[in-house]
């Protein structure tokens, strides 16, 4: 079941100076949203106080409301709170393991007693990985190609059917051919959970997304549709960044 | 090549720790050398070991002794690594940040104990594992007032030993341990994390696996330090270099250091400088030592390359 | 894809039967500390595994009946018991004395373990049986065996306080010690003689450390290698093989041109060493960690320091002396700093070499320290017990000023250049 994400005045500081400025905007259910926004905006940081990966950092604090599914996730368990919320990083980070077990790793790490072979075939078939990878299921996730590693990373997050899945710039690291495979994937998961995904393309944004966010030295400038932000922005600053006048 | 000067003389000074090495090696096999021929090798890797003080007639059996190494250094090592995985899983991942450095402070102070204080103050221990003769009494240790001697001979035991061995390197394994797990990628700690593993599932299935050569070099240094150690052997352990009766009365193993101790007459110094032979099986003895130190060494070696080549691409 | 999360089991509600586990858990693990220390109470331990048993199988029933989840963690539980309870009672009274050590360390083993298990399965109900609360709920495991650990220490730093602190005074600390007059009763020798093998360890040590981890690092190649792999073997050397061919050493210099140097006057028995001797022995311990230091710092250089230096015409020597070294001479003197400490506590390497240091202390005269102090007054000589064994505390609470001293200033140092070494 896809859940909705919303953010109320989000405010998110390291050692005290703000990164993150009483943001406010929601991520429907089932949609892909896209966050726009030039380098050190405060994009990840958005992005890891969602699933509270945030607090990792000891310099960290964040001020405001997320709500997961109505349920607010400053207040959750992380635990459970992670399970609802999967993410997927700038590198590819796979597990030195076999690549059913990076697969199957958020089921055995929650004790769920399910049909692995099952839950393995099905997270790689929607990560666009299944024809590639069917005999190699127990070979090195290390031995991969660095665009198979990421569409293993998704296949690992999809697993454990989170609600809601964190992109972080997933196609960075990736070559173009990769980069489209992996958004086949993600339109593969449409409908079935929430996709928030930051990206510098907007070629990419513009292909994938439903929404948009764009977001300027950690304030929220714009958040609307994607072709209503990429044709016809109401903010000028929206449409300088999107003309590339300044990144 | 260009020659320099910095070059000739970091070379001339960087060879001299080689040159003391060679010494070290060739001083012990020099003095070996009469056991080479006067006792044999069969003799040598035997368990019959006898010593009889005033008639001078001796069997060195070394068995019963390396037996005692193993053993000791064994249990030193299966209470120290749980003891420094606790202290290093704590510090570096469920400590907050200043009880974590406390923490370590206080086992970087506690390195600088010398062996021979945890020797002269085991007597403390002996309330944990009173020795045979003493079993069914009470041991209530008087702080106050310790004895004077060496524990009596009836006291000692290789567990006791074990511990005091353990305590001494826990301080040293531990910050290395503390430092592996330090250095395991914070992506794969994160990525773990995300995928909905708790702190606990984390540490047992990355962090723990991807420290394991750190995890490894630690105990091989404990393994070292543990089996050189003649000071606290001598405090603790039996040093008669016998078999154990029963057999299987592991407490009253002597480990190797403690024959060598008693051989060399560093325990026993009536015997110092009056009998050559003793003294010879007694480099002999340092020689077997260093070998199972370097046997240690090896296997080290290839269970870490081992490890870092399965978790590094 | 359906939520796998669905059917979970529901969250247990009541508090009172893993509070009540968890109480009975804290007073297992105390009573098995106890059980440790004093072996007599070991009889005492089968009626307490009996009513531990059967708490913990009241209360999980109890527990399982709410939560209907089957737990592995009773049967693991419940079997430890029973193994506890068959060790205590079944082992017949014929057996070896030892083996009763044996019984009762097994049977402690076995409460500790069985009750920290329980607290921390308790303490996981308590907590609300979330996953959070499982991460929460394994402290006990980690912090029993840092407790025991530390008051292990503390009960060793607190008997020699005990005993040593009331010993020490100012007579003992300045007065010489000659055997054969009965007026030179202290250990000044010793004190002066812990210094000396520091100074000289020191001396001999740092330049070939130094210069042995500039090569390493600095020019490579073959007998780089050679030079790494003996420092790696001078690490993993037990520490007795250094004392006997330092004994070696000594014994060969008698009679040849070394004995003025490395072994003091015939009229002194044979096999022991100045402090020259024993200095050069000890400072294979300390080649090792200054090796390593250098090498670390050097490493840690930034590049551009270096190359700049080189861009800008400087000789090799040049930049080695202006660059290189004072870059890493901060991490040199730290682990000189710990070298020292490891020198002034060893025994092992020393112990055949030292004698009573009543001929002075200079380099060329038989060597002694505080710690060899310890050893000839519970191994080597009757007569020095009988007129020094009193101070024995004393000079351990002294020798354990000086390396604790060392280690703490090196610790100090270290975390002041931490930062700028941490990056390489
Ligand atoms: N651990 C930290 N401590 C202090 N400041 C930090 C930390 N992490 C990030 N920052 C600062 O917070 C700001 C936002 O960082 P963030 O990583 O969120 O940017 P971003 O939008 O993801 O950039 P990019 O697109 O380059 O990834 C930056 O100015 C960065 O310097
Ligand atoms: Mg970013």
């Amino acid at each position: 079941m896809p859940a909705t994400v919303e953010i109320k005045h989000l405010s998110v500081s390291y050692n005290g100076t703000n990164v993150v400025k009483d943001v406010s905007f929601e991520m429907p259910a089932g949609k892909v949203t896209a966050i726009i926004g030039p380098s050190g905006c405060g994009k990840t940081t958005l992005l890891r106080s969602i699933n509270r990966l945030s607090e990792l950092t000891k310099n960290c604090r964040v001020q405001g409301e997320i709500m997961v599914d109505g349920e607010n996730v400053l207040k959750m368990d992380t635990v459970l709170l992670r399970r609802k919320v999967g993410m997927v990083f700038q590198q590819p980070n796979p597990f030195p393991k076999s690549i059913k077990e990076n697969v199957l790793y958020g089921i055995k790490a929650a004790k769920i007693k399910t049909d692995h072979s099952d839950i393995v075939k099905s997270s790689l078939q929607k990560a666009v990985l299944w024809e590639e990878l069917e005999h190699r299921l127990n070979e090195s996730a290390l031995n991969l190609s660095i665009g198979q590693q990421q569409r293993l990373c998704v296949a690992r997050s999809l697993a454990i059917t989170p609600e809601v899945i964190l992109m972080d710039e997933p196609a960075s690291a990736l070559d173009p051919v990769s980069t489209l495979k992996l958004e086949e994937s993600i339109q593969s998961m449409k409908g079935d959970v929430t996709l928030v995904i930051v990206t510098h393309n907007m070629q990419q944004a513009k292909r994938v997304a439903d929404y948009t966010a764009f977001i300027y030295r950690g304030e929220l400038i714009e958040c609307n549709e994607t072709e209503k932000i990429f044709a016809n922005p109401d903010r000028s600053e929206t449409r300088d960044y999107l003309e590339g006048k300044f990144s | 090549m260009r020659r320099s000067w910095p070059r000739a003389l970091s070379f001339m000074l960087g060879i001299i720790p080689v040159l003391l090495l060679l010494l070290v090696i060739g001083v012990a096999v020099w003095f070996s050398s009469l056991t080479f021929y006067r006792v044999g090798w069969g003799e040598l890797f035997s368990f019959y070991y006898q010593n009889y003080r005033q008639g001078g007639w001796w069997e060195f059996g070394l068995l019963p002794s390396i037996m005692g190494t193993l053993y000791v250094v064994l249990l030193a090592l299966a209470i120290s690594l749980p003891v420094s995985l606790a202290i290093a899983v704590y510090a570096s991942e469920y400590a907050s940040g200043a009880v974590g450095r406390v923490l370590r402070t206080i086992l970087g102070t506690l390195a600088g104990i010398p062996p021979i204080i945890y020797g002269l103050t085991s007597f403390i221990f002996l309330g944990f594992f009173v020795s045979p003769s003493f079993t069914r009494v009470k041991t209530v240790v008087d702080l106050a007032a310790p004895p004077l001697h060496p524990i009596l001979d009836q006291q000692k035991s290789a567990i006791l030993g074990g511990i005091m061995l353990a305590l001494m390197i826990i301080p040293f394994m531990a910050p290395l341990i503390d430092e592996a797990i330090r250095n395991v990628p914070a992506r794969l700690k994160e990525a773990s994390l995300a995928l909905g593993a708790g702190k606990w599932h984390t540490i047992g299935h990355i962090i723990l696996p991807h420290a394991l050569p750190g995890i490894i070099g630690a105990c091989a240094l404990g393994c070292f330090k543990a089996m050189g150690d003649l000071i606290i052997v001598a405090f603790t352990c039996r040093s008669n270099g016998q078999l154990p009766q029963p057999w299987w009365d592991v407490s009253n193993l002597s480990p190797l250091t403690g024959t060598i101790g008693w051989l060399s007459g560093i325990l026993y110094p009536a015997l110092l400088g009056k009998n050559d032979l003793t003294l010879s099986v007694s480099y002999f003895s340092t020689l077997v030592l260093l070998g199972m130190a370097l046997i240690v060494l090896g296997l080290a070696t290839l269970l870490q390359r081992w490890f870092r080549k399965k978790y590094t691409a | 894809m359906s939520n796998l999360f669905a059917n979970q089991a529901p969250l247990l509600r009541t508090k009172t039967a893993p509070a009540a586990a968890a109480l009975i858990a804290s007073a297992g693990i105390i009573y098995g500390l106890v059980l440790c220390c004093i072996n007599s109470l070991e009889t005492f331990a089968v009626s307490f595994l009996a009513v531990l048993l059967a708490a913990i199988l009241a209360l999980w029933t109890f527990v399982r009946m709410a939560v209907k989840e089957n737990d592995r963690g009773l049967l693991v539980t419940g079997a430890a018991c029973m193994t506890a309870i068959i060790i205590v009672t079944v082992m017949p009274e014929g057996l070896p004395a030892s083996f009763h050590v044996y019984r009762s360390f097994v049977a402690a083993a076995l409460i500790i373990g069985l009750c920290v298990a329980t607290l921390c399965s308790a303490v996981y109900r308590l907590l609300g049986s979330t996953p959070v609360a499982f991460d929460n709920s394994r402290y006990p495991i980690l912090i029993l065996p840092i407790v025991i650990a530390l008051i292990s220490y503390g009960m060793i730093l607190f008997v020699l306080c005990l005993n040593g602190l009331p010993q020490i005074s100012w007579q003992l600390i300045s007065t010489p010690y000659d055997p054969a007059n009965a007026a030179l009763r202290g250990i000044l020798n010793d004190i002066l003689g812990t210094f000396m093998l520091m100074l000289l360890t020191s001396i001999i040590s740092l330049p070939v450390g130094v210069g042995a981890g500039i090569y390493m690092s600095e020019y490579g190649g073959r007998i780089a290698g050679i030079i790494r792999f003996s420092t790696m073997l001078l690490r993993a050397m037990p520490v007795v093989v250094l004392g006997l061919a330092a004994y070696g050493v000594a014994r060969m210099a008698y009679d040849t041109a070394w004995q003025g140097i490395l072994a003091p006057d015939p009229t002194i028995m044979i096999g022991r060493g100045t402090f020259l001797l024993a200095s050069a022995f000890l400072s294979l311990l300390v080649i090792p960690v200054i090796t390593r230091a250098t090498e670390e710092g050097l490493r840690s250089l930034p590049r551009d320091l270096r190359e700049g230096s080189l861009a800008v015409g400087a000789t090799e020597g040049y930049t080695l002396l202006h660059v290189l070294l004072p870059w890493s001479l901060p991490n040199i003197l730290t682990g000189l700093l710990l070298g020292c400490a490891e020198v002034a506590g060893n025994v092992t390497v020393i112990v055949l070499l030292c004698g009573f240091g009543n001929y002075g202390v200079t380099p060329f005269t038989e060597a002694t320290s505080l710690a060899h102090f310890i050893y000839k007054v519970m191994f080597a000589d009757r007569s020095f017990r009988m007129s020094m064994g009193n101070y024995v505390y004393a000079v351990s609470v002294i020798l354990l000023i000086i390396t604790l001293g060392l280690t703490i200033v090196y610790l100090v140092l270290r975390n002041k250049f931490a930062e700028r070494y941490r990056a390489h």
